[in-house]
């Protein structure tokens, strides 16, 4: 008896290969299917959140661009975001202490200010968690650029953005301006305070 | 005395969150008895703080860990923590924008460490009292003798002479911890009484400005001449093309090439080695060097990121 042997070969055509370049059409969308650099809808959440805060187009778009997004190619916000999360940090900490002079004596306070408020609770109002959901209290989570592993929105990069507005008002205005820009939109706006409580409450 | 007012006043209505959170131990410090320490006011006048009370910078000098029956500076070095972050990430922001954010942060942490603020503690004068209120009592002193000493408790004990015993837990601290959290008070405490405007002038002044660290010295790049290519084309340059300048002794045991680096007829950079590789290398680095270490006239420079390769 002949045997007649018989190969079966089967090929998948992939959708990139290793080593090609890709098109920009396909790294240079936003998960939500937005073309970078936007549409002229994309940085009207942005603009809203800003309020009387003037920034100009290219620097709101920086804001929302993760490092993540096109492999660094486009400006994006990691540095803004590091020195706005400093600022936040700081003017956290300066309302804490000027508005919690009543929960010590005269005598313990320093110049009216109380100072020894504990750093959970600051390190709190200025975390992930809390700038995630003025984030998306904002509807800013559809206009943001950025890729990870599993495509997946965390609450540090939507941090990252609120993060990095502060410090764009920062050093496009000066720290007068953020200054104020934390105290109107952050603390009065978006009551970074009632948004921390009950997260305090539940870590405790 | 000025009162830094803010216009966060509405915040008023949240003092339940902030009377739930606010922890502080001991008696407050008299201004009668601090005003009479002659370690302070030598204090006030060496950092020129005539205008700070005596009774706030005495609570700067006792650590948390102080067996002395008076408030500590806990909360304000955290605090001063906090101001010396912001005010020297935002002092080599703005003078070197392009610097990589890894950068940045090991800059930032060269001036605000524990070891780096002690330095300044000694240059400042400040002397530290470990002993124990026992020890206090046996010397016959009371509280009020440890005021203007640097006060805490020390981790490291001699139990008898040349045998130490080290402890850990909160009760305890180090040296360099103890004096480097006493300069982060002394700055809250500034800020406290002059306002952010000057307390910017006071860490520029005796924080930032007496060190010196070589930026050259501290930014290694892995790939740099794959990270030059990467920036010229993100930068729309053209591609880097390294160029032998000049060579001596190639057959010779110490041979030196000089490169160089150009982006079209635009040099970039020069370097030199004792091989063709290691002077492109150079060249690559020289390159990337005048790049991140730019330094623009205007404050409002917004740099568009580092390179990602």
């Amino acid at each position: 008896m002949a045997y007649i042997q018989t190969r079966h070969v089967s090929s998948l055509a992939a959708v990139t290969a290793k080593g090609l370049r890709k098109l920009p059409e396909q790294y240079m969308r936003s998960v939500a299917g937005v073309m970078y650099p936007g549409e002229p809808t994309t940085l009207a959440p942005a603009k809203k959140f800003l309020g009387d805060f003037k920034l100009s187009d290219p620097l709101i778009l920086q804001c929302l661009v993760h490092k993540s997004f096109a492999h660094g190619k486009v400006p994006y916000n990691e540095k803004l975001a590091f020195i706005g999360s400093e600022l936040l940090r700081l003017e956290a900490a300066r309302a804490a202490a000027q508005a919690g002079n009543q929960a010590l004596p005269k005598e313990l306070t320093i110049n009216g200010q109380n100072f020894d408020i504990s750093s959970n609770a600051i390190e709190l109002l200025t975390s992930a968690q809390v700038l995630s959901k003025i984030c998306q209290n904002a509807g800013l989570d559809d206009t943001l650029f950025y890729k990870t592993p599993k495509r997946d929105l965390t609450s540090s990069i939507r941090a990252k953005t609120v993060n990095a507005f502060v410090g764009a008002v920062l050093l496009e205005s000066g720290s007068t301006a953020a200054f104020r820009f934390i105290d109107d939109r952050l603390m009065r706006e978006h009551n970074l305070f009632s948004i921390a409580e009950p997260l305090y409450r539940d870590s405790a | 005395m000025r009162r830094v007012l803010g216009p966060w006043q509405f915040l008023r209505k949240q003092s339940s969150y902030l009377e739930a959170h606010t922890r502080v131990r001991g008696r407050p410090i008299q201004l009668s008895i601090a005003e009479k320490v002659p370690r302070i006011r030598a204090l006030q006048h060496r950092l020129q703080l005539n205008d700070i009370p005596a009774d706030a910078l005495a609570r700067s000098l006792i650590d948390g860990t102080s067996t002395l029956d008076y408030v500590n500076n806990t909360g304000l070095s955290r605090f001063g923590r906090t101001l010396l972050s912001f005010y020297a990430l935002r002092h080599f922001m703005i003078k070197y924008p392009r610097l990589p954010s890894h950068v940045l942060k090991h800059l930032v942490h060269q001036y605000t460490s524990m070891p780096a603020l002690a330095e300044h503690a000694k240059l400042w004068g400040i002397q530290p009292d470990n002993r124990s209120s026992l020890g206090r009592y046996l010397s016959g002193e009371e509280d009020t003798d440890g005021l203007g000493f640097l006060s805490y408790s020390d981790k490291i004990q001699e139990v008898e002479p040349g045998i130490q015993k080290i402890q850990s837990g909160s009760a305890v601290t180090s040296l360099t911890d103890a004096m480097g959290g006493c300069v982060r008070a002394i700055v809250a405490s500034v800020y406290a009484h002059r306002g952010l405007e000057l307390v910017e002038q006071f860490v520029s002044q005796y924080i930032i400005e007496p060190r010196q660290v070589d930026l050259t010295q501290i930014m290694a790049f892995s790939k740099p001449t794959r990270e030059l290519s990467v920036l010229c084309a993100r930068e729309g340059m053209e591609p880097p093309v390294s160029r032998l300048l000049a060579e001596s002794g190639r057959f010779s045991s110490q041979a030196v090439f000089v490169a160089g680096v150009f982006s079209g007829d635009m040099k970039l950079g020069e370097g030199q080695g004792t091989s063709l590789n290691e002077a492109r290398t150079r060249a690559a680095v020289n390159a990337l060097q005048g790049w991140y270490l730019f330094s623009p006239k205007v404050s409002n420079y917004v740099d568009a990121g580092e390179v990602v390769i």
